[in-house]
């Protein structure tokens, strides 16, 4: 951010999504505005509900029937992908934006072989010929470690592992060499040594291909190995942005420090340390206030009548609390 | 608190699949020969990844799926010689909490009748006093009296978990297995189920088997680890020093993988990465399970199966290149 030479790649403006429900529609996404920026890995933090998902989801166009964008802006390459017709928005998924979910086994097509769905995409978006699209393919399957790539390509996915799948799906979605690559919770389906190695080869191919990283995690510990920077959601509402180190080092919003003290640390061990966040995550209540102020325990009236702003702190660091510039000296006086 | 509450030796469960109608059935062993003991009051932490036989180890403990062969001793009683009386008996000391507390709450129940059903069941108490019980034990795990008429839909999935483990504590049970009861659950809601079992545990004095594949969890809930791995006990020890100092390169790669909260440190962690992953369970690979993955593995690992040792007081582990008077592998 500082540096003024760093390019971007994505700008979220106003992001504010909206789902209907049978009880009327619902906010999901509010008012969220963030950058990606060229070569860096953005994390969106977050616990169930709070919109980190349907975020990326709308960055694609992919958004369910039920959900639509109300208002904002997604600037990427000069173009607004919000007012993208679906056969524009269909030429930028797959080749400039890729995205990789949390499942795999549900997310490739369990009747076709796997060299069919790596090779339709470069055959679609770079216009390879089936020789050349399998040639690259093998090559892409070899990249992210899948032994004996070229007998395992007309393999079909239920004859991966899980972890396996995983770096399949990585493989297509690198295969057209994107210039964002959308991550939704990429490993949690995975135990945690495989996830070491999937995080690992995210970590090492996206400088290779030059890929900026949008990765959508609920675990502060892969928030912390893998990213730059770090958006923390609550209530569809972005609450504290920050230079990842910032956030771990500095957090300025209460419920980032509660989250911090809510993760077991396994080098003290003591249960007594752990911090519990009183109350549910109810989102479906409307208020005027701060989402969190039913549960954040330095809460005041006009928390829970006035919308705080996205208050910088320090250099590129926000946080939307009354009493941001409080809770980041705060973190001063501890060192 | 050195008294065992249960022992298990040499216990072992398979399951036969049919892949084909002219196919010869595939046997998956998914506890292998575990032999442990759970002493009374502790909760003992069983970690590993998936198909290692976590779960089917302590279904097997209730008398939940079948055993092949082995023995489970609950209060030095054998689990599978009681008569009818003594199973309805260890049913009612006994219970499990499930990962899922979508699946496993009826939904066409109320939370009322849903908590009640062990305590009639079992005849625990007389009729008129089932409401009063209730309620005590909607309000023991945090949910007010008033959520009784409620259906399960109605509730979070924190809140659904504590409806489990209402249920759970109905019977009055000495021992609990509880299968990743907060795997599902997001991680502010996490601490409090976690904050919750752990002040039950001392308040009822209960035993608990709690099977979680969160390392990070575990070392803070329990007394004890044991790690399984293709369905075997590999390690165990007390939780400190399973975590700090594991024995096992299984448990060394299983606690390095964890990512740290710290951004700073710990970059370089992944370095000491597991190859590959696990082996299916229904191809044992003779001598270490572990072999086919450890880079520490000599010949004689892959052939000679190592004995659970203690290498240091009180600590554990199954493996040949180790012992107490070496026991540091690298």
């Amino acid at each position: 951010m500082s540096d003024v030479t760093t390019k971007t790649i994505l700008e979220v403006l106003g992001l504010t999504v909206s789902f209907e429900q049978a009880t009327g529609s619902t906010k999901v996404v509010n008012d969220v505005s963030f950058e990606v920026l060229e070569g860096e890995t953005l994390g969106i933090v977050g616990e169930s509900g709070c919109g980190k998902t349907v975020t990326v989801l709308s960055i694609l166009g992919l958004l369910p029937e039920t959900g639509t964008i109300d208002s904002g802006k997604m600037i990427f390459e000069g173009r607004d992908l919000a007012k993208l017709s679906v056969e524009e928005i269909r030429k930028v998924r797959g080749s400039k934006i890729a995205m990789i979910f949390q499942d795999p086994l549900s997310a490739l097509h369990p009747l076709l072989p796997i060299s069919t769905q790596i090779c339709e995409v470069t055959m679609l978006h770079r216009g390879f010929n089936r020789d050349e699209a399998r040639l690259h393919a093998v090559r892409m399957l070899e990249l992210v470690g899948i032994p004996d790539a070229e007998k395992r390509i007309d393999a079909y996915p239920h004859e991966f592992s899980g972890g396996m799948r995983q770096r399949i799906m990585i493989a297509i979605a690198l295969s057209c060499e994107p210039t964002l690559l959308l991550a939704d919770e990429p490993t949690t389906a995975l135990d945690v040594t495989t996830q070491a190695q999937i995080l690992n080869l995210i970590r090492t191919l996206n400088p290779k291909f030059k890929t900026s990283t949008v990765l959508v995690t609920h675990d502060l510990g892969i928030v912390a190995q893998m990213t730059d920077r770090v958006a923390v959601m609550y209530g569809g509402r972005i609450l504290e942005i920050a230079k990842t180190s910032d956030l771990f080092r500095a957090p300025s919003n209460p419920y980032t420090k509660a989250l911090l003290k809510s993760v077991p640390d396994p080098s003290v061990g003591r249960i007594e340390d752990l911090y519990q966040i009183p109350g549910t995550a109810d989102f479906s209540v409307v208020t005027h206030g701060c989402a969190f102020a039913p549960r954040c325990n330095r809460a005041e009236q006009s928390c829970r009548e006035e919308l705080p702003e996205l208050e910088q702190v320090s250099e590129g660091h926000y946080s939307r609390c009354h009493f941001a510039k409080e809770e980041y000296l705060s973190n001063q006086s501890k060192h | 608190m050195n008294e065992k509450l249960i022992s298990i030796r040499d216990l072992r469960v398979a399951f036969k699949e049919q892949s084909g109608i002219f196919a010869h059935a595939k046997t998956t062993v998914a506890v292998d020969g575990v032999s442990l003991e759970i002493l009374k009051g502790e909760i003992l932490g069983l970690v590993g990844e998936s198909g290692s036989g976590k779960s089917t180890l302590g279904k097997a403990i209730l008398s939940l799926v079948k055993k092949e062969s082995g023995e489970v001793y609950f209060k030095n009683q054998e689990v599978a010689s009681l008569d009818h009386r003594g199973v309805r008996s260890l049913r009612q000391a006994t219970s499990m909490i499930f990962q899922d507390p979508y699946a496993s709450l009826n939904p066409k129940m109320t939370v009322g009748e849903i908590v009640a059903e062990p305590l009639s069941t079992h005849k625990l108490v007389p009729a008129k006093e089932i409401p009063e019980r209730v309620r005590v034990l909607l309000e023991s795990v945090g949910l007010s009296s008033a959520s009784e008429k409620s259906f399960p839909h109605q509730f979070s999935g924190g809140q659904r978990q504590r409806i489990a483990i209402a249920r759970a504590l109905a019977s009055k049970p000495e021992f609990i297995v509880a299968d990743e009861p907060v795997s599902a659950l997001d991680v502010s809601i996490q601490s409090q189920i976690i904050k919750l079992l752990d002040r039950l545990r001392s308040e009822l004095n209960l035993t608990m088997l709690f099977i979680s594949h969160d390392l990070r969890v575990v070392r803070i809930i329990a007394d004890r680890i044991a790690v399984m791995y293709l369905g075997q006990i590999v390690e165990l020890g007390d939780a400190q020093s399973v975590f700090e100092n594991p024995l096992m390169p299984y448990t060394q790669a299983l606690v390095s993988a964890i990512p740290s909260l710290d951004p700073g440190v710990a970059l370089g962690r992944f370095e000491s990465m597991l190859p590959d992953e696990t082996p299916s369970p229904t191809k044992p690979s003779r001598g270490c399970r572990f072999s086919s993955r450890c880079s520490f593995a000599l010949e004689s690992c892959r052939t000679e199966e190592p004995k659970l040792t203690e290498i240091r007081p009180n600590h554990w582990a199954a493996c040949s290149r180790i012992s107490s008077s070496n026991p540091s592998i690298a």
